[in-house]
């Protein structure tokens, strides 16, 4: 085998094998155990459900310019 | 720990952390659209007028026309999403990035590398593979450029204070570590230790194929299945799609890319199994179309007002509207007609620029104020910014794709001369040309809007600019409303 033939193998098996072990880490990690809770995740109670944030972050930005 | 509550600065600190890098990206990108976009308009004019600028070497087709791609490809569409992704990646972490001059300098890397990149090309240097036709010296730059950037994503990942990993950041996960896997393999195998025969093309074409798939894609939906949620503040409609529709991406998506090669003389086996996957990528696109479409039902009046939300779901139809077509494109039957026609010319543009550049100008407006504390300064140029790119695009696609498949009929038809056919592919031509200069005054308007928002030009602004919702600027686009400059409403 070439130095070439390895390094495209083991970078196959590496990728390939983070996906696998992400899906896998997933399951293990509780993930997917609430969907439903998961979805609301990018929410909170600066910016809760139902709150439209397209708008300028008045005040706030001032802060840390 | 997940969805606890925090002082409402913590996302203002995170924002704040992220400014340096993600201005550093995002002009670097705009200049490069700027700069792609002339390139493509030299080389749309020489499609029908070969004559024009013919007499210098460095502006003829075999030249501008890679300099256009690889200025798009990797100046424009990845520094924005490259910015793109840093700025969600620590949002959704809900962590500060660390270092932040450190991503700085990754993009002045990258800028350099892209400089040389298309100097190189417009000098005579490419190397002649699509998609990769940086000369041999560039490719090692970016991929350090890109190592910073790849590692401190993942750094901050590990920072996280938000216990669970939204399927916006499993998408930018593939972005991160597919796209260093298929830049750095193909290199090698095309360009540093060149393989021979049938497999280079294959090589080849499951890059370019993925470029798009396993890179941009995943950025652009990671941004969409973020952004339409949150802008419009309602969860997406079924997160167990959203997940499905990523792994099911992982799994099919890789094995697209020798559709390329319908008709070619490679293993017939080889573009069987290509075309089967390109079938089931039904299930990851359809899992998307179905999530944004209905997550945004209810919701599409607020396209009258949100500049993000307008480009975004733009973005989001045009990816389900790229991938259908892609998948019946891998089909034979179809495929006999369109390749090597400007059928293909419309459906890659739909993608790189339908989909993903409106997508990444969508997040571009919701991102920039919070970076720069500085609203956008003129409701009417963002609206001439979206009808431009979007008609530009539309009729760019719809002239093409029908003049592709008329060029494509006449193709398999070997009574007609060769000639016959080109020239009756020239009134296409002009017309794409003139798409062309639709698109890039949108882009011309957006970076001069961009550059006063950097610049703090213009009147301070207290409120957002959304498009119709001052009272005086009322529904219809064409309403003659003066841009909310200043005003307080």
């Amino acid at each position: 085998m070439t130095l070439t033939e390895i390094i495209w193998m083991a970078c196959a098996f590496i990728f390939g094998g983070t996906a696998v072990w992400g899906l896998s880490w997933s399951v293990r990690a509780g993930q997917l155990d609430d969907l439903n809770g998961a979805a609301t995740s990018i929410f909170d109670d600066d910016e809760p459900v139902g709150l439209r944030t397209d708008g300028f972050p008045t005040g706030q930005v001032e802060k840390f310019r | 720990m997940s969805l606890v509550t925090r002082p409402p600065d913590r996302r203002v600190s995170i924002d704040a952390s992220t400014r340096l890098p993600v201005l550093v990206f995002f002009t670097s990108a705009v200049f490069w659209l700027v700069t792609g976009s002339f390139l493509a308009i030299l080389a749309s004019i020489k499609m029908h007028t070969p004559g024009f600028l013919a007499s210098t070497s460095w502006l003829t087709f075999g030249r501008v026309r890679p300099a256009h791609l690889n200025a798009v490809a990797y100046g424009w569409a990845s520094m924005a999403g490259i910015g793109v992704l840093l700025w969600l990646m620590a949002r959704l972490s809900r962590a500060e990035l660390r270092y932040p001059w450190l991503l700085a300098v990754a993009g002045g890397i990258w800028n350099v590398g892209i400089l040389l990149g298309i100097v190189g090309i417009l000098s005579g240097q490419s190397s002649g593979i699509e998609w990769l036709e940086f000369p041999p010296y560039v490719p090692p730059i970016l991929v350090a450029a890109y190592a910073i950037v790849g590692v401190w994503a993942v750094v901050t990942f590990r920072d996280r204070r938000e216990k669970h990993v939204y399927v916006s950041q499993w998408y930018l996960f593939g972005a991160i570590f597919w796209f260093p896997w298929l830049y750095t393999v193909t290199n090698l195998l095309m360009v540093y230790q060149p393989i021979t025969g049938v497999t280079q093309a294959s090589v080849n074409w499951w890059y370019g194929h993925n470029a798009l798939g396993l890179w941009f894609t995943p950025i652009g939906l990671a941004a969409a299945y973020y952004l339409i949620p949150k802008v419009i503040g309602r969860p997406i409609h079924s997160y167990y799609l959203s997940i499905l529709g990523f792994w099911a991406l992982a799994l099919f998506y890789n094995w697209n890319g020798a559709h390329h090669l319908i008709g070619g003389p490679v293993p017939a086996w080889l573009v069987t199994v290509s075309s089967v996957a390109s079938g089931m990528m039904i299930i990851p696109v359809g899992a998307v179309a179905i999530n944004h479409h209905m997550t945004m039902w209810g919701y599409f009046h607020v396209l009258k007002y949100s500049p993000t939300l307008r480009f975004i779901v733009f973005g989001s139809m045009c990816y389900t509207a790229v991938s259908l077509q892609g998948m019946s494109q891998s089909f034979r039957t179809l495929n006999q007609v369109t390749h090597f026609t400007h059928y293909t010319v419309a459906h890659a543009h739909l993608g790189l620029y339908g989909f993903f550049s409106m997508v990444m100008f969508g997040c571009i407006y919701y991102i920039m104020p919070r970076l720069t504390g500085w609203e956008w300064a003129s409701s009417r140029m963002i609206k001439i910014h979206f009808w431009t790119t979007a008609l530009g695009i539309g009729s760019y696609w719809t002239i093409l794709t029908w003049g592709g498949l008329m060029q494509g009929i006449e193709l398999n038809d070997s009574d007609l001369p060769f000639m016959t056919i080109m020239k009756r592919t020239i009134p296409y031509l002009w017309s794409r040309t003139f798409s062309g200069v639709l698109m890039t005054t949108g882009h011309l308007v957006f970076a001069a809007l961009f550059a006063m928002n950097l610049l703090h030009l213009g009147e301070r602004r207290t409120e957002p600019t959304l498009l119709g919702d001052n009272d005086d600027n009322v529904a219809t686009e064409s309403a003659q409303a003066p841009p909310v400059l200043g005003s307080s409403h």
